[in-house]
């Protein structure tokens, strides 16, 4: 008998699904919905941490500066003699060059052995 | 909590999980933080997008993992999902795209030997045991093209919505309809030819 193209339509809407694995269903609860970070670490604590560090530093900078008047001045000098080290060509050079090894190191990658697949068919 | 105003939204005692119809109120709900609204949803869509990437894939491990993968994939961007959309559309789509980067790695470090670490189907003696029209044709498909195989799937699993499988497959219509008819075409000729070669060995035997 010769399959025609109604009888191919007919044959695939009839054909039953396959059933998934076992487990399946509760292994993608797992991995989403019961997942810990879906639920319980939304912030982290390590996150909570910086954010404490920052607002602390930040009420000790405005704290210093009202109490002090010239406290702005010696931030602010400070910060000139930083931005003055950093634009020396050594100091700029030597910058460079650590973070072209950093990127030089990220962008690399390590590659499984291929491993070779054999025929058991004669 | 549109979801949980819904006069017809409960949760199922035996399942957990939120009996709606209607798929964007239950991703509606799955935003608002209700688990049991994305458990309906992957209750409802496991088996075909299972079934999606068995097809794809032919290989049972790996298509539970891409499966897994697609659902994974959908709960992380649900806030992206488009309103209107339809969600079978969407999560096949995720599905057959975390099929084809299988299919690509499989290639890249296989290099040609494909056709060893996929399923081989089954050989003339098995067919001659399970001479059934599902096992012929299951096994039709596994032998098509992949192009074709995914078309054949997407037009079991949706019927004729010809748009949503263009949709699916990132395709123009035109397109999928001529997958559609090359690869019904071969799956009559495979048939046809398969169905032969059974009836000539049982008259040898």
């Amino acid at each position: 008998m010769n399959y025609e193209y109604d009888e191919i339509d007919r044959a695939l809407f009839a054909l039953p699904l396959e059933e998934p694995p076992k487990g399946l269903h509760q292994s993608i609860l797992a991995l989403t919905v019961q997942a810990p970070s879906a639920a319980e670490e939304r912030i982290g604590w390590w996150e909570s941490l910086a954010l404490g560090l920052g607002l602390a530093l930040a009420a000790f900078l405005a704290w210093s500066v009202v109490t002090n008047p010239a406290f702005g001045a010696e931030i602010v000098a400070a910060l000139m003699t930083f931005g003055r080290v950093l634009s020396e060509p050594p100091m700029l050079a030597a910058l460079s060059a650590g973070c072209s090894a950093v990127v030089w190191v990220s962008l690399m990658t390590f590659r499984p052995a291929r491993v070779e697949v054999r025929s058991n068919r004669a | 909590m549109a979801a949980l105003a819904q006069p017809g939204a409960r949760v199922s005692a035996r399942t957990g999980t939120l009996e709606v119809d209607d798929d964007a109120t239950l991703v509606a709900a799955t935003l608002a933080g209700r688990s049991e609204a994305f458990g309906t949803l992957v209750e409802r869509y496991e088996r075909a997008v299972y079934n999606l990437c068995l097809r794809t894939l032919r290989d049972t491990e790996e298509a539970k993992d891409a499966s897994q993968e697609a659902f994974l994939k959908a709960f992380r961007a649900m806030r992206t999902f488009r309103p209107g959309a339809k969600f079978s559309t969407w999560i096949f789509s995720i599905a057959y795209h975390a099929c084809c980067d299988r299919l690509n790695r499989r290639k890249r470090y296989s290099d040609g030997e494909l056709s060893e670490r996929a399923d081989p189907g089954p050989g003339p003696d098995v067919l001659l045991e399970r001479r059934d029209e599902a096992t012929e044709l299951r096994a039709a498909i596994d032998a098509l093209p992949e192009k074709y195989r995914a078309v054949i799937t997407l037009y079991h699993l949706q019927g004729h919505q010809y748009e949503e499988i263009a949709r699916v497959l990132d395709l123009p219509m035109g397109t999928v309809k001529t997958h559609l008819f090359r690869a019904k075409e071969q799956l009559r000729r495979h048939l046809a030819h398969l169905r032969g070669r059974v009836t000539d060995e049982v008259t040898e035997t």
